[in-house]
């Protein structure tokens, strides 16, 4: 089936079975790897998108179901990493290998969106991204710099 | 500690020339890898300094420039020093590092650095083109917390060597006097004021003979290493431009993914391949010896063949079984006197009889058994590899942390001389050990015999998590006995546990069968304590279960059953648990200052906040030492809450500092998710874990806060990145022992009724 979907503001015509899911849309057929491929159960986080600024984990959504919405993902996230939460993950020097980051990114953004000073006890309960190298405190510091509040992690 | 800001450089990298291959690929450029390739040198680019992970076949440069050293560093007309690593970047900031040593020692700014992937070929892997120095065994692997040492042996040495050598050539140049000149900043000056660039003298410098007694730079006199710097290879992996293994895209590429015999040692008894080969993209539906793969045009359309399988698997005569049974097998070994001895130049009769003289004397025996379960690696980026195999040989496109033996495995595998078999390193979504093993490349390379197009197999996270290879189950036996004072008079600890060596691909390098895999002993082998009368034994026992190394390998289970027994001592002995360390480190001055540090720095000699609870735990390996304290609390229904992690390493000399603290807040989360929850469990020999919902890894909410300081010394330059995860387990045993009294001697706590709770919870 033919979908015309917004992504990262440009439409894109993609031809494929309503149940693929969003992820292997972006990844197989457009070629937006930024988004990546961690659990396929919407455990880990890794491939958090904005549909319509909420966060949403592709692996498990399928292009049917988000084909009238706005998506954005990491490589719409800014053109030049000028997005504060990009400048805050280089101050802090968050990522280790990196894999998770695109959807701590896309997940810290989604709450930035929704609350632009977040506290620590806001990170805390959005913040349910999985990461193996251990960049949760970064993370965390990252995102109350970007919101304003840096130097302010307990 | 924050990074210093380094300059934006102007430098055209995508002209850097690199060494041509040996065997010239033929393929044409994906239009798709060659766009995020240039974005991601782009992306590296602004941060300053560069790092190139791998070079996408048809790309290139066809510019000479002066090789100097073997190839290790080259210097382009237009001043880029291409430096190359056979170390590879997992997250641990190796490429970094590498760029910091070579700016330090050729006099230079790290941002007009760029850092590249040597080529997997012998000339990179040879012991002699590291000038004799550094650990430069004829491999190319990234394991055992070697890169930094490696590196500060080897290139530190090459790098300055390259100095002397551009300071010969424009010396020369002038008919001045080697004394006369000097170097800064990428120029070599006279002192009358006369300036050559590197990329100026650098053909002149290329032909001189090589010195090879050229020291490196005093730690005193370092200007670059030593301070916290940027790491290179962060811009790219936080706008999506990094190209890791699962993002290969070449051109006619299919994607295969896989389910694998889910009963170790079981096999195929019978597959329907008609209902998966009918889903729309499905190419082909092919069976290896143990594996079943569907090879389609994405992996969606791959997974929606490989579920309408359905194939039946049979067990075989192997032993995996179940975990209990295991488990008990391991505690009676462990408990056997039917060991074997492996102290270390001591006969078996002398150390059997010094000790049970020791515990003879003993007032207070102290006996308990220790145990931890297998564990997956689970790195964030499920297993994958690249694979085009053709008339001229094939080429493979892998995260990896072993490129040599994937050289060699597949040279063997499609009987090809090794020249033939060109190996390019991804960026790699975590290694943590699992990507030592070369299974998945094994995988790709026998479905992409069978096609003339490209083949990236992905396994799913159900494959990576329930098919191994694993870190071996283990259970130690400890025994100390004790004087009326609570010192130790005697001391024994016997591990039982399977050999790694019986499974990981290393035995392929003749790694000799008969020689007992140590790694079950790991840190008892050089207990830093000064407890006398030691007998230390182990007994290898095969549970069927495929293993390999993980992050601090033997040392995540010696460890933890080492320091947590140390603190019953401590109790038996009626002894505050630092200061019992203290005592028994008495004739280890390293050890004994970082011990000293950590109370200090997490005021032991102050009571604990109230509710909370205090445990201590020491880890020495790989040349450094790390302590670390746990502050938590237990509520009433076993609930903890992790608070505080108080970490003090001394790591000889921090390179990078704050990349060192990375690591360290990194192996302290990794070593937690063990401790915590980690367990995988077997249930008529297959796995019964399959996913993060019942294989969790710690998160966000459950992180304490960590505090890390670093304390310098004079000791050569010592492991990161595996050092802090042994520690920890202990430490959070230790100090739920404090809160509770209850002692755990087997991990994951969350065996024993505990649960984890979020550390900073919204105030209603």
């Amino acid at each position: 089936m033919a979908y015309s979907l917004n992504i990262n503001g440009r439409n894109r015509v993609v031809v494929v079975d309503k149940d693929m899911p969003l992820l292997w849309v972006l990844r197989d057929i457009l070629g937006l790897t930024g988004t990546k491929f961690g659990c396929g159960a919407g455990l880990c986080g890794a491939c958090t998108v904005h549909i319509d600024d909420q966060p949403v984990r592709a692996c498990i959504v399928t292009v049917g179901a988000v084909a009238h919405a706005r998506i954005t993902t990491i490589e719409g996230l800014s053109v030049d990493r000028s997005h504060p939460l990009q400048q805050a993950w280089i101050a802090e020097q968050v990522p280790q290998c990196g894999y998770c980051q695109s959807g701590m990114l896309m997940a810290a953004a989604a709450l930035l969106h929704r609350k632009p000073h977040p506290t620590e006890e806001d990170i805390s309960s959005t913040m349910t991204n999985l990461c193996r190298c251990g960049t949760y405190p970064r993370v965390m510091r990252a995102i109350l710099r970007a919101g304003g509040k840096a130097g302010t992690a307990t | 500690m924050k990074p210093t800001p380094t300059p934006t450089p102007t430098l055209a990298l995508a002209l850097a020339p690199t060494l041509a291959p040996t065997l010239s690929p033929t393929k044409s450029l994906s239009p798709t890898l060659s766009l995020s390739r240039r974005g991601f040198i782009g992306a590296a680019l602004a941060a300053g300094g560069s790092v190139l992970f791998f070079r996408v076949a048809g790309s290139e440069a066809t510019a000479v420039a002066p090789v100097l050293l073997n190839g290790w560093i080259r210097i382009s007309p237009e001043g880029t020093v291409t430096v190359f690593s056979r170390a590879t970047e997992l997250g641990q900031g190796a490429l970094s590092t590498l760029a910091l040593i070579v700016a330090e020692e050729l006099d230079l700014d790290a941002a007009s650095i760029s850092v590249e992937m040597a080529p997997v070929t012998t000339e990179f892997m040879d012991q002699s083109n590291v000038l004799g120095y550094g650990i430069g065994a004829a491999y190319y692997a990234t394991w055992g917390s070697l890169s930094s040492r490696d590196m500060d042996r080897s290139m530190r040495k090459i790098a300055a060597t390259a100095r002397v050598l551009l300071l010969k050539a424009a010396a020369q140049t002038w008919t001045a006097a080697e004394t006369e000149c000097t170097t800064a900043d990428g120029f070599v000056r006279h002192l009358n004021g006369r300036t050559l660039s590197y990329a100026a003298v650098a053909p002149l410098a290329a032909t001189l003979p090589v010195p090879q007694d050229i020291e490196p730079k005093p730690r005193g006199a370092w200007r670059r290493l030593g301070r916290a710097a940027a790491r290179i290879d962060i811009p790219a992996k936080i706008d999506g431009s990094a190209v890791y293994g699962v993002d290969v895209r070449l051109p006619g590429m299919l994607v295969a993914t896989i389910v694998q015999c889910p009963i170790f040692g079981g096999k195929l008894q019978s597959v329907d391949v008609g209902r998966a080969e009918k889903v729309p993209g499905v190419k082909k539906v092919m069976v290896l010896e143990d594996a079943i793969a569907v090879i389609a045009i994405g992996y969606w359309p791959a997974k929606q063949g490989l579920e309408r399988l359905q194939p039946i698997w049979i067990a075989g005569d192997r032993k995996a079984a179940d975990s209990a049974a295991q488990s008990a097998v391991l505690q009676k070994a462990a408990q056997s006197p039917q060991v074997q001895f492996l102290r270390e130049g001591a006969k078996a009769a002398e150390v059997l009889a010094t000790h049970e003289a020791g515990m003879a004397s003993a007032t207070t025996r102290l006996d308990a058994l220790y145990e931890v379960p297998f564990l997956a690696h689970a790195p964030m980026e499920p297993m994958n590899a690249t694979a085009h195999v053709t008339s001229r040989g094939a080429e493979l496109w892998v995260p990896t942390q072993y490129q040599s033996m994937i050289r060699e495995v597949i040279a063997d595998l499609l009987g090809l001389p090794p020249e033939m078999v060109i190996v390019h390193t991804t960026a790699v979504g975590g290694g943590f050990g699992r990507r030592t093993e070369v299974d998945y490349a094994i995988q790709a390379v026998k479905i992409a015999r069978h096609f003339e197009q490209p083949i990236k197999l992905i396994w799913s996270r159900e494959e990576d998590i329930s098919r191994g290879y694993f870190r071996p189950m283990a259970v130690m036996h400890l025994l100390a006995g004790l004087d009326v004072k609570g010192q130790p008079t005697a001391f024994s600890f016997t591990a039982a546990c399977p050999s790694i060596m019986d499974y990981s691909i290393e035995r392929r390098n003749g790694a000799p069968q008969q020689e007992i895999d140590e790694a079950g002993l790991a840190n008892a082998r050089d207990w830093p304590y000064a407890v006398p009368a030691q007998k230390i034994a182990l007994a290898s026992i095969d549970l069927g279960v495929p293993l390999t190394w993980m992050r601090s390998v033997g040392s995540q289970a010696s460890v933890f059953a080492l320091e947590c027994f140390l603190d019953e001592m401590a109790a038996a002995a009626q002894a505050d648990p630092v200061a019992y360390r203290c005592e028994l480190l008495r004739y280890r001055p390293r050890e004994l200052q970082v011990v000293k540090k950590l109370a200090s720095l997490a005021a032991w000699d102050k009571p604990a906040t109230a509710g909370r609870f205090r445990g201590v735990a020491l880890n020495a390996a790989n040349g450094s030492v790390v302590a670390q304290l746990v502050e938590l609390e237990v509520d009433s229904r076993k609930q903890v809450t992790l608070h505080r992690i108080f970490c003090v390493v001394d790591c000889g000399v921090a390179l990078n500092p704050d990349a060192v603290i990375a690591q360290m807040e990194g192996g302290i989360i990794f070593g937690l998710t063990g401790a915590l929850f980690g367990e995988i469990s077997l249930k008529d020999g297959a796995v019964q874990q399959s996913n993060f919902h019942n294989y969790p890894l710690l998160t966000l909410a459950q992180t304490p806060k960590i505090e890390v300081a670093i304390l310098n010394s004079d000791a050569p330059v010592g492991g990161v990145g595996e050092e802090a995860v042994p520690p920890v387990a202990a430490a959070v045993a230790n100090a739920i022992f404090s809160a509770t009294g209850v002692r755990l001697r087997s991990l994951p706590i969350t065996r024993h009724g505990f649960t984890v709770g979020a550390r900073i919870v919204e105030r209603t």
